[in-house]
C-alpha cells in the first residue's frame, strides 16, 4: 500500500465522523497575540512532526499529521492554545464524562450530614454511601475515565496535556475524605478552564476549590486563640462527653502552597514565613456542613492579627482579601516564574532543562504576568526546544503511554470506567496519587520493571480486544490482517513512528511476529510488540 | 550471599535459543537455596482494627460496660466465649486457628501499641506508619526501603510487594516488585502469541542500553523466573488451605519456599473501618478475624520447615473508640495490636505495658493509649530479619527499646 492509499484512508477515517475538527480559525484570529521571534520554526520534515506531536499533543492519530502539515506549526500551535468553549470539553465523551463532572446534591449531602454527625471522624462514610446508594467507586473511577477520555479523543490535545499539568501541579488525592466526591468538579472547574489561562486565577481557583481545602486540611486550620477557646470548654461534658478534635493552626496547605505551588522548595521563605501564610489563610472554608461542601470565607476562624510574609505586611483585619492579596503575590514572585518554567521545560523540552532555556521561560512568564499561553508559546520558539539531542529524548508517563496507544490504534472507549483499571495497573490513574507532589515526570520514575511489563501486558491484550472498555471499530479496515508481512511492518513504521522507526525494532517486529502463522495473530503480535517497544516508549 | 542467574546470561540464552522455561526449573533446582535467609513478611491491616476485639482485655470491667453489643464474652461463658491467653487477655474464638501457634510460642501479641502521634484519620495514619520518618506528606522513601538500602544491592525478587499498588513503606531507592498475584505475572494476550512476545520483547529491551531497556529486561527476566516457580500447579503443603481473601498469603508462601532469594514481602489486608454493624464474636468483624486466623494458620503450615526463617508482622494504623458507637460499630481510636509469628518469635505472650481502659488511663478519655511506639516491633523484627543497625536512618527521631518479641 503506498502514502497515498494510507491518507485516503485517514481521510475516510475522518469522513466516517470519527474526529470532527473544530473550526478554531476564527477563534484563533481574536486572541492571537504577536508571537515572540525567538526562532524562525524549522520546516516540517516528519522528524519535526514526530517532536511537535509527540511534545505538544498525545501522539500522532492517523490523520494528525496531515492536520499538521496542512495549517504549519505556527498556526496549528496557535489553534491548540485556544482552549475550546466551555461545554465542549464535557461533549467529549460518554456517560462517566458526565458523572465525573459532578458533585452531585446527594453525594455532596452525604459527605455533609456525615461531617455533621461527627467531627472526630470524617472518614466513615460506608454507612452513608450505603444508605443513600451512591456508588463512590464508582464516581472515583469515572474521574480517572473522564480524564483518559479527554486525552484520547479531545483535539484540543494542548488544552488536554496542559490539563494534566496542572492537576498534578495542584495535587488532590481523590481517596481523601469528601475529595472522592469533589475531584471531578475540582479538574472542572478549577484546572480546565485556566489551564491556558493566567496562573494566578489557576492558583485562586485551587486556594478556593473545597477539594484542596480538605486535601491540604485548610478546612481545619483556624486562628490559634479559637483553639484555647474550644479546648477550654471542651471534654467533661457530662456522663457521656463529646469528644472534639484539636482545631488551631494547620500549616499543611501553607507549606505546599510555597514549596510545590508556587515558590519552589528552593523560592528562599522559612519556616516563619509559612505559619504566617498559613495564619494569612485562616478562614478559607468551608461552609457549614448543612449547606454542603462549598467554599466559603469563615471570618470565625480568621486570624485578624498581623502577619508577615516574605517581608511584606498583611492585615490586620484583612479577611479574605489579605488571602487573595497574598496569592497574587506568590503568583507574581520571580521564585515562581523560575520553579513553574522549570517544571514547564521538563514537560516540554527534557527531563534536566537548561538553565538558560528555563530562564527564558521564566521570564517570558513574569513579563506576561503568568500568561500560560504566552509561556507555552514561548517554549515553542526556544531555541532549546528545537535542539536535536533533546528529540525523543522524554519518557512517556503512563498516561502519555495509554493514550498514544490508543489514539495510534484509533479505538474507542465505551461508557465505563474500565480504562480506569488499566491506569491503575500501568501505574498512574489520574487523581490518585497520596502524596502533594503530583506524579513525577521524568523517566526515572516510570522505567521500573513492574512498570514497564504492565505496558507491554497493556499493548498485548489492547491489540487482542482484552482491554473491557476499549473498541476497536476500524482495526481490519486499517490493518488488514491479510496485509503482507513487510506492508505490515512499513505501516507500522508510518503510523506508530511516523516513518523514523528504527530498522532494529522494525526488524524485531518482523521477524517475531513473522514467526505466528495465523494471520491475525500475526498481525497483533506485530502491533503489540511495536506498542511496547521501548521506541514507543518515547516521545 | 547466595548465587543467583547472572541476567546477561540469561538473556543471552533466551535470544540465542528458544529458551526454554525447563531449563530455567532445572538450573534453577541446581542453585543452592537461600536455606538460612531469613525473611520479613508485613501484613498491613488497612481501615483500623479493632485490637480489643482481636485479643480482649477481658479483665476490664470498663470494656464490658462501655461494648454492651459487641464485647466478646469472657472465657468459659459458654459459646462464643473467648480464648485464654494469659488470666488477663483472651483471643476472639473466631481466631481460635492462632491459639495452637499461641500455645507453641510461635505467635505474640503486642497490645496498647501504635503512633506516637494522635492523629484519627486513615490517610494520615497511614502514612506516618509507613514513612515513619519527618514530611509525612511529601517523603518519597517510606522505611523499609531505607532499611534495604543499608543492604548490599539484591536482585529484583528481594522485596516483593503482593497487591495492586508498591506501599509507601516500600517505595523509594530500593524498588519493590509489584506482583499482583503470582500465577498472572505475565504478558495476558493469547496464548498462542505468547513465545513470539516474549521473545520479541526480550530482544527489543535487551538491546536498549538505558534505563528502560534495564527495567524491561528485569520484568522480563521476573516473568521467566516467576512463570517457572508454576504457580497454576502450587500445592500449599500439610493441606493449608488458604481462605480466598488471603491469596496473596498463599503466593508469599511459595515465593519464600522457592529457590528465590527473598528477604520482604509485603501485603495488604483491608476491611477493618467497623463503623457499622461490627457486631461479636458472631458479627461482621468476627467473620473477618476467621478469614484471617484460618489465612494465617495455612500460613504457618504452608511454610513447614521454611517458617523458621520468616517472620510476620501485622499492623493497622490505629485501633478504635473503647466504647461502642450509636450504630453497634466503634470509631476511629488511638492504640491497636499487632501480632508477631515466627520461628524465632518469643511466643505466647502479650507483650507490651497494658495502660488500662478506666476512662482516665484512656487517650483523650475515650481510646486505648499507646504504650509502645509500632517502631518497637518494626525495628526489631526488621533488625531481626535484615540486619537493620542504622537507626537513624531507617527510623530519623526514633531511639530503640526492643520488647524482646524475637529471639536474637
Amino acid at each position: 500500500m503506498s502514502d497515498g492509499d494510507l491518507v485516503a484512508l485517514g481521510a475516510a477515517a475522518l469522513a466516517l465522523g470519527c474526529a470532527a475538527r473544530p473550526s478554531a480559525t476564527t477563534r484563533t484570529a481574536q486572541s492571537a497575540k504577536a508571537a515572540p521571534a525567538v526562532a524562525t520554526l524549522p520546516a516540517l520534515t516528519p522528524d519535526i512532526t514526530r517532536h511537535v506531536l509527540g511534545r505538544f499533543s498525545y501522539g500522532p492519530t492517523l490523520t494528525d499529521p496531515a492536520w499538521l502539515a496542512s495549517l504549519g506549526v505556527e498556526r496549528w500551535f496557535e489553534e491548540q492554545l485556544v482552549p475550546p468553549p466551555p461545554g465542549e470539553a464535557a461533549t467529549l465523551a460518554a456517560a462517566p464524562y458526565r458523572r465525573a463532572l459532578g458533585q452531585p446534591d446527594d453525594v455532596v449531602a452525604a459527605f455533609a450530614a456525615d461531617e455533621r454527625s461527627d467531627p472526630v471522624d470524617t472518614e466513615h462514610i460506608s454507612l452513608r454511601k450505603q444508605a443513600n446508594r451512591i456508588n463512590v467507586k464508582e464516581l472515583v473511577a469515572a474521574v480517572g475515565a473522564a480524564q483518559t477520555a479527554r486525552q484520547v479523543t479531545s483535539d484540543a490535545q494542548l488544552q488536554a496535556l496542559m490539563i494534566d499539568f496542572w492537576a498534578n501541579h495542584f495535587n488532590v488525592y481523590l481517596r481523601k475524605n469528601a475529595v472522592k466526591v469533589l475531584g471531578g468538579n475540582y479538574v472542572e472547574t478549577a484546572i480546565v478552564p485556566h489551564a491556558l489561562g493566567r496562573f494566578e486565577d489557576l492558583l485562586v481557583a485551587t486556594a478556593r476549590h473545597p477539594a484542596m481545602l480538605i486535601y491540604l486540611d485548610n478546612d481545619k486550620s483556624v486562628v490559634a486563640d479559637k483553639e484555647r477557646e474550644l479546648s477550654t470548654g471542651r471534654l467533661r461534658g457530662g456522663a457521656n462527653p463529646k469528644p472534639r478534635k484539636k482545631r488551631g493552626l494547620n500549616e499543611n496547605y501553607a507549606r505546599e502552597l510555597l514549596e510545590l505551588h508556587t515558590l519552589g522548595v528552593d523560592g528562599g521563605y522559612t519556616q516563619q514565613d509559612v505559619i504566617e501564610v498559613a495564619r494569612v489563610l485562616t478562614g478559607f472554608g468551608l461552609c457549614r456542613p448543612e449547606d454542603g461542601l462549598s467554599y466559603e470565607f469563615r471570618p470565625d476562624r480568621h486570624d485578624r492579627g498581623s502577619k508577615t510574609v516574605l517581608g511584606v505586611a498583611f492585615g490586620p483585619n484583612g479577611g479574605e482579601e489579605e488571602g487573595l492579596a497574598l496569592l497574587r503575590m506568590l503568583a507574581k514572585h520571580p521564585a515562581t516564574a523560575q520553579h513553574i518554567a522549570g517544571k514547564l521545560c521538563r514537560r516540554f523540552v527534557s527531563d534536566a532543562p537548561d538553565a538558560p532555556c528555563v530562564a527564558r521561560v521564566a521570564a517570558r512568564f513574569r513579563e506576561t504576568d503568568g500568561d500560560i499561553a504566552a509561556t507555552l508559546r514561548a517554549i515553542l520558539h526556544d531555541p532549546s526546544f528545537w535542539d536535536p539531542t533533546v528529540r525523543g529524548g522524554k519518557l512517556k508517563k503512563p498516561s502519555e503511554f495509554l493514550a498514544s496507544a490508543l489514539r495510534a490504534l484509533g479505538a474507542e472507549l465505551d461508557a465505563s470506567t474500565e480504562i480506569t483499571k488499566v491506569s491503575q495497573q500501568l501505574g498512574e490513574p489520574p487523581l490518585l496519587q497520596p502524596v502533594p507532589t503530583g506524579y513525577a515526570d521524568i523517566a526515572a520514575a516510570w522505567s521500573g520493571g513492574a512498570q514497564l511489563l504492565a505496558r507491554m501486558d497493556v499493548a498485548t491484550r489492547l491489540v487482542s480486544g482484552k482491554v473491557p472498555g476499549v473498541k476497536l471499530p476500524n482495526l481490519d479496515e486499517l490493518w488488514p490482517s491479510t496485509l503482507a508481512l513487510p506492508e505490515l511492518v512499513a505501516r507500522i513504521n508510518r503510523v506508530f513512528f511516523l516513518g523514523l522507526g528504527d530498522a532494529r525494532t522494525l526488524q524485531v517486529v518482523r521477524e517475531e511476529a513473522g514467526a505466528i502463522e495465523e494471520p491475525v495473530d500475526r498481525r497483533n503480535a506485530a502491533l503489540a510488540l511495536a506498542l511496547g517497544s521501548p521506541a514507543f516508549q518515547r516521545r | 550471599m547466595p548465587i543467583r542467574f547472572d541476567r546477561r546470561t540469561l538473556f543471552r540464552m533466551g535470544t540465542a535459543s528458544a529458551w526454554s522455561l525447563m531449563a530455567l526449573s532445572h538450573a534453577a533446582q541446581a542453585e543452592p537455596r537461600p536455606a538460612d535467609r531469613r525473611v520479613l513478611v508485613c501484613v498491613f491491616m488497612r481501615g483500623a482494627v479493632d485490637g480489643l476485639s482481636v485479643v480482649v482485655p477481658y479483665a476490664e470491667a470498663s470494656y464490658y460496660r462501655d461494648r454492651s453489643s459487641i464485647a466478646i464474652q469472657r472465657p468459659g461463658k459458654g459459646d462464643g466465649a473467648a480464648l485464654d491467653l494469659d488470666g488477663r487477655f483472651a483471643l476472639n474464638p473466631r481466631l481460635a486457628a492462632l491459639l495452637p501457634i499461641y500455645r507453641a510460642k510461635e505467635l505474640a501479641v503486642v497490645h496498647a501499641v501504635g503512633l506516637p502521634t494522635g492523629t484519627r484519620s486513615h490517610f494520615d495514619a497511614q502514612d506516618e506508619m509507613e514513612i515513619a520518618g519527618p514530611d509525612v506528606h511529601t517523603a518519597a522513601e517510606g522505611w523499609l526501603s531505607r532499611a534495604l538500602g543499608e543492604l548490599p544491592r539484591g536482585g529484583l525478587e528481594r522485596s516483593i510487594a503482593l497487591g495492586d499498588h508498591v506501599p509507601r513503606a516500600l517505595s523509594g531507592t530500593s524498588g519493590a516488585l509489584l506482583v499482583r498475584n503470582l500465577e498472572g505475572f505475565d504478558l495476558h494476550g493469547p496464548g498462542r502469541m505468547r513465545d513470539a512476545m516474549h521473545r520479541g520483547f526480550e530482544r527489543l529491551y535487551g538491546e536498549s542500553r538505558d534505563a528502560l531497556g534495564q527495567g524491561g529486561r528485569d520484568a522480563l527476566y521476573a516473568t521467566r523466573m516467576l512463570q517457572a516457580l508454576d504457580p497454576k500447579s502450587y500445592q500449599p503443603k500439610n493441606g493449608a488451605n488458604y481462605p480466598d481473601k488471603y491469596k496473596h498469603l498463599r503466593d508469599a508462601a511459595q515465593l519464600i519456599k522457592s529457590n528465590l532469594d527473598v528477604q520482604v514481602v509485603w501485603l495488604d489486608a483491608g476491611g477493618w473501618d467497623t463503623h457499622a454493624g461490627q457486631g461479636g464474636a458472631d458479627g461482621s468483624l468476627g467473620k473477618k478475624l476467621e478469614e484471617l486466623g484460618r489465612a494465617l494458620a495455612a500460613f504457618r503450615a504452608d511454610l513447614d520447615a521454611d517458617f523458621g526463617r520468616v517472620t510476620l508482622v501485622t499492623m493497622t494504623e490505629f485501633g478504635r473508640t473503647v466504647a461502642e458507637n450509636g450504630t453497634g460499630g466503634t470509631d476511629h481510636g488511638h492504640g491497636s495490636l499487632m501480632m508477631v509469628m515466627g520461628g524465632a518469635v518469643n511466643g505466647g505472650q502479650v507483650a507490651g505495658r497494658w495502660p488500662g481502659l478506666e476512662p482516665e488511663q484512656r487517650f483523650e478519655e475515650r481510646d486505648l493509649a499507646v504504650t509502645t511506639d509500632y517502631r518497637d516491633v518494626l525495628g526489631e523484627v526488621s533488625t531481626h530479619c535484615l540486619g537493620v543497625s542504622n537507626f537513624t536512618h531507617t527510623f530519623p527521631g526514633y531511639t530503640p527499646n526492643f520488647l524482646g518479641v524475637v529471639r536474637s
